[in-house]
């Protein structure tokens, strides 16, 4: 899990360059943050190209309101963005049914960080096919139950956070959370590659 | 437990399954945590529930990170206004450049005026040609009129060396000796060859410079009748219809006839009665002059040249203008 510190003093000049129009000072911040926006958003659509899609258009359209931005969390705004701009594409990926989830998915896991040595070729495949079966069950979530499940255990923020970065309260945060997981472990416990004491035909 | 007891399982499993996640994320307050604690100990539901939402969590949080497929800086669309707000920036001043360039050519210009502006002069001369020329006795305006342009043109030039008549008065005084100097001219040479190139400026100054405009008007055969009609002259500064007539006609004979002899002679009585003239002509001359040069400063109103070019890139220059704060704008209010 990953700690993410909330407001970083170097970010204050980048964004105030930034606002007055500086494309290489905006450009230093997005390359401190176009791993976390890709990775909320592919986790998100679970589809590569639209993950590079939504950061691009996420960035530009950041550059532009970056004079809108008032302080606070940086990161959180940024955030917002980009789940906005995915819940766009989720919706209009409802309004065409012709497209099921299966094509909407990469027909394999995204390039991961280098496999665990400790683990044979056969478990990475393992692992790697599950990890595809977890992105598919993430698929599976509503728009909102999903992000909170995304920032909160794939990204590591904590309630406050999420709070901010969406724009709910504690309570919506929180149950929005519960819901998610519990939707996403019933979804993994009807497939075989879910360790045998978790499924549900043992 | 008993199954009596059923009942209130499932509604405590209810009850505590909203707090599991909760409490995974130990966002529970002590109460609700001791309730899920000693809820799973004895309820294997529950804590089955428990369980797998920790491995589901554990799997989310193992859920490796994915490598970006490029930089997402940009580029492209931030260079394209730079460089489009960069020219229309640029072309604004360039043209602020031009513009300056235009205007002091036009105070350059605007200040040579006078000098050359023979189109308009001429055009004014025949409307003032009964005038004048009655004053100082000339030829048929036709005759002038035809030999307008070089009689003005060297009218132009021969004031030059005349120091008292102003310029404006001088080329029409001097207009009509030319005319007949042109005709005497080359009997004149005939005579005198110096003499008569300078006579003929010679001829149309001391003339000019003599008592009247109608003075002037006489060529060198004229001298002598000239002379005679000076003293008059001054005497009678306005227009007299009659003299024209009178003047025209002996001179026009007088030139022809006399040509030859007249050039000498004319030329030495000339200069001989030119101070004398001079003289008495001056008052009248000056009065002359001020009329003459109000018409004739009427006449050559000077435009303001250039005017289209500056208008043309003004007009251009509002427009860059224009789009460069359009585009700043854009750049900053996105």
């Amino acid at each position: 899990m990953a700690a993410h510190p909330w407001l970083l003093p170097a970010e204050i000049d980048l964004v105030k360059a930034s606002a007055k129009g500086d494309t290489d000072a905006f450009n230093q911040l997005v390359l401190s943050y176009q791993q976390l926006v890709y990775n909320v958003a592919y986790r998100m659509l679970s589809n590569s190209e639209d993950a590079a899609d939504a950061t691009q258009d996420t960035f530009i359209s950041a550059f532009r309101k970056i004079d809108s931005f008032r302080g606070g969390s940086f990161k959180a705004w940024l955030l917002k963005i980009v789940a906005n701009s995915c819940y766009d594409r989720l919706r209009s990926r409802k309004r065409r049914p012709a497209l099921s989830l299966e094509a909407a998915m990469d027909s394999e896991e995204a390039p991961i960080d280098p496999p665990d040595p400790t683990i044979g070729p056969e478990a990475i495949a393992l692992k790697r096919e599950f990890l595809e079966l977890v992105q598919r069950g993430l698929d599976t979530l509503q728009g909102e139950q999903r992000l909170v499940v995304i920032l909160s255990d794939v990204q590591g923020f904590s309630y406050d956070e999420i709070a901010e970065i969406t724009g709910a309260n504690l309570g919506t945060v929180k149950s929005r959370l519960s819901r998610g997981r519990a939707d996403l472990r019933d979804f993994l416990k009807q497939s075989e590659l879910t360790p045998s004491r978790f499924r549900l035909n043992k | 437990m008993s199954g009596s007891s059923d009942i209130t399982q499932d509604g405590k499993c209810s009850a505590v399954e909203d707090l599991l996640s909760p409490y995974l994320d130990g966002v529970v307050t002590p109460a609700e945590k001791a309730l899920v604690e000693e809820h799973a100990a004895a309820c294997p539901r529950c804590a089955e529930e428990l369980d797998s939402l920790r491995f589901t969590v554990g799997i989310l949080q193992k859920l490796p990170n994915v490598e970006v497929p490029r930089a997402f800086t940009l580029q492209a669309p931030a260079r394209q206004q730079t460089t489009l707000f960069n020219f229309f920036r640029n072309a604004s001043a360039t043209l602020v450049a031009v513009l300056l360039v235009l205007f002091g050519g036009s105070l350059y210009l605007r200040s040579t005026v006078p000098q050359a502006m023979p189109a308009s002069y001429s055009r004014t001369l025949p409307a003032e040609e009964p005038e004048t020329l009655s004053q100082s006795g000339a030829a048929g305006p036709q005759r002038l009129e035809s030999q307008g342009t070089p009689a003005v043109k060297a009218a132009a030039q021969a004031p030059t060396g005349v120091a008292e008549a102003p310029k404006k008065v001088e080329p029409q005084r001097a207009l009509a000796p030319q005319s007949d100097a042109r005709e005497q001219a080359p009997m004149a040479a005939a005579a005198t060859a110096p003499a008569a190139v300078d006579g003929v400026p010679a001829t149309a100054q001391p003339p000019a410079t003599a008592a009247a405009p109608r003075a002037a008007a006489k060529p060198s055969p004229q001298a002598a009748t000239g002379a005679e009609r000076a003293p008059v002259v001054p005497a009678e500064p306005p227009p007299a219809p009659s003299s024209p007539s009178q003047g025209s006609t002996p001179r026009l004979k007088g030139g022809s006839a006399e040509g030859t002899v007249g050039a000498d002679t004319a030329a030495k009585a000339e200069f001989a009665q030119a101070p004398q003239a001079a003289r008495q002509g001056e008052v009248t001359r000056e009065q002359d002059a001020r009329s003459v040069e109000t018409r004739v400063t009427q006449a050559t109103e000077p435009r303001w040249p250039l005017l289209e070019a500056e208008i043309g890139v003004g007009v251009l220059l509002a427009l860059c203008a224009g789009a460069t704060l359009i585009l700043w704008a854009r750049r900053k209010y996105f």
